[in-house]
């Protein structure tokens, strides 16, 4: 099916000029049609994932949503395709989706030889590995012969090869083509762990009955910088993509609340706030949007912080620690340009 | 008046039947060859629009990932290319397999569908309803899922410690024997068999003299059995059959075996009753009936539509995918999922699978041409 999937947007793409980059033209599209079409990971709780009344929630649908606040003013104004790992490069590619907020690993080929380009990195991830608490397993240096469980189509069974190779040892994987399915013959047993970035690790061991019964190694196999991707040649739509996600780290730095906005906008006199809330438009001229582009960003979604905690920390079923994913000031790598 | 004359010269070419026909063919060839380079074009320049390579160079790179059940040694380090036949051989063994299981389960079931007997005859009209009408990919999910509620490795049902059956699979003493001693062996039975069968000697000739050379190779250490024991996380040793291979290999038999009982059982119904009475009348018993009267005019009603049964199994081996069996498809998805290549991984996919297939409707035919051949003699 996802392969399906992918030929056909393929051959939409490569028979007809759809989808064909052009600076502004996404913009202009995503303006006609009244919503930004997002590729998400579907069903991946903490990511993207519909809550009981339908609402897609998750850090990566925050973002989304952040960049429809961006260019409505509306965080409402997104429309959600689940993306599989076979199809997402393609879907983006023939214009079926504007941009992929999917817990995509920024790689060299993904970011240069498929026509994509990346955002900036959102969320700083690492592949680990998922075993259960009665297996006795404490590190990924006592699994030697041991068989992974692994999703297909991403980076983790390169990685994982890597790993072992360098510590010469050796795995038995066992790749199944829906991520679903290999979760689900991890959680029956079939493999001695399971494999990827630990945040999706989380995600997956918070859909079982039984979180408590398994545990995942601190140990961290590669490093998995998780960044949006649009297409090549819209520089443009790019710019309001990396903003998006700046303007979120920014409100954090700068201590703009999801609570505080009104007042930050009425009181505040640091300029940097005071140009990051829209005091002075010209500067989002230049971008294409509004001047409270970066203003109803944070008034419908909070800053950093708040979007970690929420979908992925201690206000999450996940419980994930910010680690990496601090600001720089308090000794993580979360950092952006500036808003001048 | 030139007109006219011009008009009738056209008229006669026009309405001359070869003509004709020869220029509707050309037009037609010359639209579906504009069809395919229009198709070309357009990939490649829109491929080059949206900065996109395109090539087959990529093969040539290392492959990265691992595979988990291989034929011949598989290293990450090794090519796409190799990758590619690697998994090919895969999907080779899990056809022939279960084409050869698939049709003895089918002629089973066939005769089942009419015997006389009328439990074995309601048995077998059940298997072939359930079978047929289900969904070969939810029967192969649902053989994968009913694997996994297998007992864990850790408490693997075994039989006398040689056998286990887990979660991660069925494990099972094998053969150790050195390639050489194989090979002699082989040879020396095929010569015995040739010289024998030239000078109109018994079956069991080659079989005597194969059960020798098994026995005095084992006694003297040259074979021996590799039985499987606990190691680690696994089991080391012995044969492996994985949950993922046997439920492709399960899903492929059973289903097919289903279409197999039908073409079997039509086959044999194809066979004039005045035959079958024929046979009888000349005191021939059931099994010499069936032997030399009703087998050799069924397999040439069964043979075409048994071809293309094998040749959907083939293709149908690549659903193998989705229960995690490392076949052809699976190494090309995998690929296409790290280099982006759709389009030369699917061409190749295409080419890949035509070969087989088409060889095996080839080898069918010249089986099918050789029956025509001596039942028409």
């Amino acid at each position: 099916m996802r392969f399906l999937v992918a030929i056909v947007c393929m051959a939409i793409a490569l028979l007809t000029t759809v989808g064909l980059a052009q600076a502004g033209q996404t913009l202009d599209a995503v303006r006609a049609r009244g919503s930004v079409k997002c590729g998400v990971n579907m069903g991946a709780v903490g990511f993207a994932a519909a809550d009981s009344s339908g609402m897609v929630k998750g850090f990566d649908a925050d973002f989304c949503r952040a960049v429809a606040a961006a260019v409505f003013g509306d965080a409402s104004k997104v429309t959600y395709l689940a993306i599989t790992a076979a199809s997402r490069f393609p879907m983006l590619q023939s214009g079926e989706v504007d941009l992929l907020f999917s817990q995509n690993s920024l790689t060299f080929s993904r970011d240069t030889a498929l026509g994509l380009t990346a955002g900036p990195v959102y969320l700083y991830d690492g592949q680990g590995a998922m075993v259960s608490i009665k297996s006795g397993i404490k590190s990924i240096k006592d699994m030697d012969g041991a068989s992974f469980c692994l999703a297909p189509g991403g980076s983790s069974e390169l990685n994982l090869n890597d790993w072992f190779n360098a510590h010469k040892m050796t795995f038995k994987p066992i790749v199944i083509d829906n991520s679903e399915a290999a979760r689900r013959a991890f959680f029956a047993g079939r493999c001695d762990s399971y494999s990827g970035d630990q945040s999706d690790l989380a995600s997956k061991r918070a859909l079982t009955p039984n979180p408590q019964d398994y545990a995942i190694l601190p140990e961290i196999i590669a490093k998995s910088p998780l960044a949006p991707l649009v297409r090549q040649g819209d520089d443009q739509w790019l710019s309001i993509v990396k903003w998006s996600v700046y303007a979120v780290i920014l409100a954090e730095e700068d201590g703009v609340t999801q609570a505080n906005v009104d007042d930050q906008l009425a009181h505040s006199t640091s300029p940097e706030v005071q140009r990051l809330l829209g005091k002075q438009p010209e500067l989002s001229k230049a971008i294409g949007l509004q001047a409270d582009w970066a203003f109803q960003i944070v008034k419908q979604l909070g800053n950093y912080g708040e979007v970690f905690e929420r979908n992925l920390g201690k206000d999450s079923p996940l419980h994930l620690p910010r680690a990496l994913n601090r600001l720089w000031t308090d000794g993580g790598l979360i950092y952006a340009p500036l808003m001048i | 008046m030139k007109t006219e004359a011009w008009r009738a010269s056209f008229g006669r070419w026009w309405y001359d039947r070869r003509t004709r026909s020869l220029l509707l063919q050309l037009a037609t060839a010359a639209a579906i060859v504009a069809g395919v380079a229009w198709i070309v074009e357009t990939t490649a320049t829109h491929l080059a629009e949206r900065n996109m390579s395109a090539g087959f160079g990529f093969l040539r790179q290392h492959a990265g990932f691992v595979i988990g059940e291989t034929l011949i040694p598989f290293d990450a380090q090794d090519s796409y290319l190799r990758a590619m036949l690697v998994c090919a051989l895969n999907t080779v063994l899990v056809s022939l397999l279960a084409c050869a299981a698939a049709t003895i389960l089918g002629v089973v079931i066939g005769l089942g569908r009419l015997a006389p007997n009328p439990v074995l005859h309601r048995l077998a009209s059940l298997y072939v309803l359930l079978f047929r009408n289900t969904p070969l990919l939810l029967q192969m999910i649902l053989w994968y899922a009913l694997l996994q509620t297998l007992p864990p490795m850790r408490q693997a049902l075994s039989l006398a410690d040689t056998i286990f059956l887990s979660q991660r699979g069925l494990r099972l003493p094998a053969l150790d024997i050195q390639p050489a001693v194989l090979l002699a062996i082989v040879a020396a039975v095929a010569a015995a068999a040739l010289l024998l069968w030239r000078t109109g000697a018994r079956w069991w000739f080659p079989v005597a003299i194969a059960s020798l050379l098994v026995a005095a190779a084992a006694l003297s250490g040259h074979i021996g059995v590799d039985y499987p024991v606990r190691r680690g996380f696994n089991f080391a040793g012995g044969l492996e059959m994985t949950p993922e291979f046997t439920a492709l290999f399960a899903g492929l038999m059973l289903y097919y075996a289903a279409y197999i009982a039908e073409i079997v059982r039509g086959g044999i119904l194809a066979v004039p009753a005045g035959q079958w009475e024929a046979a009888h009348a000349l005191g021939l018993s059931t099994w010499r009936v069936m032997r030399h009267v009703v087998v050799p005019q069924a397999l040439r009603v069964i043979t075409p539509p048994l071809t293309m049964e094998y040749v959907g199994i083939i293709k149908s081996s690549s659903l193998g995918i989705l229960v995690g069996y490392p076949e052809l498809f699976w190494s090309v998805s995998t690929m296409i999922g790290q280099t982006g290549h759709a389009i030369e991984g699917i061409t190749l996919l295409m080419l890949a699978y035509l070969v087989p297939s088409l060889g095996a409707a080839a080898g069918m035919n010249a089986l099918n041409r050789r029956l025509l051949r001596t039942t028409a003699a």
